[in-house]
């Protein structure tokens, strides 16, 4: 076991001007499961790889422990993989696949067949060992490539959007099976994904990656509560934030009819008038007065109800969401009001998004 | 995965050197050569002469000859097995019972070496023989195919073409196997016939093949030596001398080397100029098709 | 329009009978000159000539005895194992090659394909003119080396271009999966990557066997009668003035026979190979 440091771990690909992973700083504790993700084309997989060793380092440093591996081949880091395609050898058995690295690790046939086995029967895989991945399930063989990975009792695993060719459902199992094997086993795990939701379930950490720079490490709450800029508060969180570009006025930004109050060093820090105000669906409560929201589609969820409408700010419409009592919901066409939840504002600059206050 | 620098070189290493030993040495030997009088049989002469032996080639009728045999002999080569060749494909493509067995034999004639193949049609054109019986039975004229040097050439490349139809009908029909059925499917629904299905989709969509199949037919046919050599030896006189059996006269029967290493560079020369308008079609078909 | 429903079996059948004429034909016109070879390498010089031909008598035997007599066997012999040689070397070549160039991202990639494959049209009379002269200086005509090593030359340009090929469809990661396990690079093309490329390893070994097994020309200038293959001794039997057929035709037989056992044994990659890769 052994924490994974970025050190401004820097990937320009040939032929490319920006670099697809920009000065990543990132540290992964021991036994840590972090989630690395962004949007498709931020750098994921980029900085997955070069951990691995399948990726070069144009410049930075990559550490797992205190051993620096920048250019260290991919068999001398003692690391596992299981890639998105699953990436198993078509020409050996399952057995033969999740026993690979061990028999070129050299280890006795005995021992490699205890281990194998011991893998397949927490994946529930046993009665597949003599069969060749064409002849499995998705869900089969993506449970062989975590087999692979489990089997070597690496220092680190290395996931790359695993569950991504599996049906929803069997996604949602998988997800929580994989969170629970990875506390069970202990090691430290970097995965990556672009689904937000399985980012905020599984990891310990989230990194949250945009256009090869890294936008905030941070729990899972954290990233929620907490988000330091624009791109994560509106990546964040499902339906997204509602972020709207409002008037600063004194003592507070104009919400509709209402102010909502703000310290001023805090507006202060914007240093203009404008600011962008962040409000989450569940914290825009119902009101005589605020914003007025126009009912477009409502989404019954039973408990609670999710209006999608719009609102009108300074003469131009713009999209909102909010989560209201599922036993009451409006009709399309209806207008409500709402004002923000009191506690859970969040105000970014207009101009370059970072979080004020 | 990304192979470094290293593993590149090391694995291509004894690929080059042995083309270098094998192929550039050759070409830069046939190069000079090809600026030299040089002759095993009369020494004495052998100097550097500079464009001489392309002047010389320039002027000879026989040359011209030959190479008006060659394009004719590829020529109808290819004009004969490729649209056969497609025939067949189409034929293999319908299914009937059968099928497999039509396949495998259709191996035969091209696991054949070319040169029995050549042995076998000069027994089979000999005056009296099988393919005089053929003509007879089904009530032709019988002429003596190899023996006339208005037909010797045209026969001899219709036996090439018997030999790669299939090579043409396999390859096409694995290419039509390829083809989406849906589309061929929707084209029926919207009352298609059939040989509109063949000339506007099922042929354009393998034309990057046939254009490819094209190519190899035209480099194998423009180099046939064997069968030539076996069925006519160039004759008679010399109708049915290609640019091969040309050269390998000069290098091999009056060792004219100089002289046959200006044939021969001339002969790369030719292909060389040939292939590139065929793969020129070749990629802009392949845009047609995406 | 009444008439149609009716009509339309008949039309199917009708073009289905033809289609089966149709199929009887080619695999009539395909196969009559080997049936014939054989007829008559099993017949007396007497009835060569006898049309029309009796494919049903009894054979006579005097041809295949002359011929195999005649040390005909021994060249038999060099045709396989020139070919068997030749095929492992530039299947082991090919496939090394082919997978550092499918995995290569360099410019000089395209130039480098192009050049190999130019190298395949390059007719045997140009080239065998000057490898005769060198050959001669390093006393390797009519030897095994000398011979097997222009034949390799010769299909590795193919055989790269089919491997890059086959190569190019191996995922990448499966690759890195292998070097994730432990592998070295050359480790992952040993054990890994070509063990992938099966079919096209018999594709390629397959084409490259049944052109070095039927070459002439390059043989017939480089090898006398030690390292000389069944192919050189066919122009033998075409005399000044006559041509001893049933001879000959016993020498074409033996010699077409492994090839054409070995093609429709193959027959599935034939096609692959065939058209350089370039079709399932
Ligand atoms: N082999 C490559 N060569 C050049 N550019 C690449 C290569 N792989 C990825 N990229 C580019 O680098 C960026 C990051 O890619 P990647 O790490 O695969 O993103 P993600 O996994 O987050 O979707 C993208 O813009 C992508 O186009
Ligand atoms: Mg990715």
């Amino acid at each position: 076991m052994a924490t994974v440091t970025f050190d401004r771990a820097t990937r320009v690909y040939p032929g490319s001007d920006d670099p697809a992973v920009d000065q990543l700083d990132l540290q992964v504790e021991d036994g840590e499961f972090l989630v690395l993700v962004g949007p498709s084309g931020c750098g994921k997989s980029t900085s997955l790889r070069m951990l691995a060793g399948l990726e070069e380092v144009d410049s930075g440093r990559i550490l797992i422990g205190d051993r620096d591996v920048t250019h260290a081949a991919p068999k001398d880091r003692d690391i596992a993989m299981v890639f998105q395609n699953y990436a198993l050898y078509p020409h050996m058995t399952v057995a033969d696949n999740m026993g690979f690295a061990l028999k070129i690790a050299g280890l006795p046939k005995d021992e490699i067949r205890r281990r194998v086995e011991e893998a397949a029967a927490i994946l529930d895989l046993e009665q597949f060992l003599d069969r060749k991945p064409k002849a499995l399930s998705g869900g089969q063989r993506q449970r062989v490539a975590m087999g692979r990975a489990i089997v070597r009792q690496p220092q680190v695993f290395l996931m790359d959007e695993p569950l991504s060719n599996l049906d929803a459902k069997l996604r949602v199992q998988t997800r929580t099976q994989i969170a629970q094997l990875q506390r069970r086993l202990g090691v430290t795990t970097v995965y990556v994904t672009h689904d937000q939701v399985e980012a905020m379930t599984m990891g310990d950490r989230v990194a949250v990656l945009k256009d090869g720079l890294l936008q905030q490490v941070g729990s899972p709450r954290d990233l929620y509560d907490r988000p330091r800029n624009v791109f994560v508060a509106g990546f964040i969180g499902s339906p997204a934030m509602n972020l709207l570009e409002l008037t600063a006025v004194d003592g507070g930004v104009r919400f509709g009819d209402t102010v909502h109050p703000v310290e001023r060093s805090v507006l202060g820090e914007a240093g203009q008038n404008r600011v962008t105000v962040g409000v989450r669906p569940e914290d825009l409560l119902p009101s005589e007065h605020g914003l007025p929201l126009t009912v477009g589609v409502v989404e019954e969820l039973g408990a609670d109800a999710y209006v999608y409408g719009t609102t009108t700010v300074d003469g131009e419409e713009h999209p909102m969401i909010a989560r209201v009592d599922g036993r009451r919901p409006p009709a399309k066409g209806d207008t409500l009001h709402v004002v923000p939840n009191p506690g859970h504002v969040h105000l970014f600059s207009t101009v370059d998004g970072h979080r004020l206050g | 995965m990304r192979t470094s620098k290293r593993y590149t070189t090391v694995a291509l290493l004894p690929a080059m050197l042995l083309f270098a030993v094998v192929l550039v040495f050759p070409t830069g030997y046939v190069i000079n050569l090809m600026f030299q009088r040089y002759s095993l049989t009369d020494v004495t002469g052998n100097r550097y002469v500079g464009v001489d032996n392309f002047a010389r080639l320039a002027g000879e009728d026989r040359f011209w000859t030959a190479a008006l045999n060659s394009i004719v002999f590829s020529g109808v080569s290819m004009a004969v097995s490729i649209p056969i060749g497609i025939g067949i494909a189409l034929l293999i493509r319908r299914r009937l019972r059968g099928t497999s067995v039509l396949r495998a034999l259709l191996i035969v004639p091209m696991v054949l070496a070319p040169l029995v193949v050549g042995a076998v049609f000069r027994f089979m054109f000999e005056s009296g023989g099988f393919i005089d019986w053929l003509l007879g039975f089904v009530g032709l004229d019988v002429t003596p195919f190899l023996a006339n040097p208005t037909t010797a050439l045209v026969t001899v490349a219709v036996v090439d073409a018997w030999q790669w139809v299939p090579f043409v009908a396999i390859v096409t029909a694995a290419a039509m196997e390829t083809l989406p059925r849906e589309v061929l499917e929707a084209a029926r629904l919207d009352g298609v016939n059939a040989r509109q299905e063949l000339w506007h989709f099922t042929l354009p969509m393998i034309r990057p093949l046939l254009a490819l199949v094209a190519l190899i037919r035209f480099m194998d046919s423009f180099r046939e030596f064997d069968k030539i050599f076996i069925m006519t030896n160039g004759g008679p006189g010399t109708s049915s001398e290609t640019l091969p059996i040309y050269l390998y006269r000069y290098a091999f029967q009056y060792y004219e080397m100089g002289y046959a290493a200006a044939v021969g560079f001339t002969m790369l020369v030719l292909i060389s100029v040939i292939s590139t308008v065929i793969v020129r079609w070749m990629r802009a078909s392949q845009g047609v098709a995406q | 329009m009444a008439a149609r429903p009716s009509r339309r079996p008949v039309r199917a059948g009708l073009s289905r009978a033809v289609g089966y004429v149709l199929m009887v034909l080619v695999v009539l016109v395909a196969v009559v000159p080997l049936l014939l070879m054989l007829r008559v390498a099993l017949t007396p010089a007497a009835d060569w000539r006898s049309m029309p031909i009796d494919w049903f008598r009894a054979p006579f035997t005097g041809s295949f005895s002359q011929v195999l007599s005649d040390g005909f066997l021994g060249t038999l012999l060099n045709s396989f194992i020139i070919a068997v040689v030749t095929t492992v070397a530039v299947v082991l070549l090919s496939a090394i090659a082919g997978h550092a160039l499918a995995r290569m991202r360099s410019r000089h990639k395209e130039n480098f394909l192009f050049f190999v494959l130019g190298t395949r049209m390059g007719p045997a009379v140009v080239f065998a003119l000057p490898l005769y002269l060198l050959a001669t200086k390093v006393q390797l005509v009519d030897t095994y080396v000398g011979i097997i090593l222009v034949y390799i030359v010769y299909n590795l340009a193919f055989g790269i271009w089919m491997m890059h090929g086959f190569f190019l469809d191996v995922p990448a990661e499966v690759e890195e999966a292998g070097l994730m396990d432990g592998l070295s690079e050359w480790g992952v093309f040993w054990r890994v990557s070509l063990r992938m490329v099966v079919p096209g390893l018999i594709a390629t070994a397959t084409l490259v066997f049944i052109l070095t097994w039927n070459e002439f020309f390059y043989a017939f200038v480089l090898t006398r009668e030690d390292a000389n293959p069944f192919t050189t001794t066919i122009p033998g039997y075409f005399g000044a003035f006559q041509v001893d057929w049933g001879q000959m035709f016993a020498a074409s037989v033996l010699g077409v026979l492994p090839p054409v056992i070995f093609g429709v044994l193959v027959r599935r990659w034939l096609a692959r190979g065939l058209s350089g890769g370039l079709v399932e």
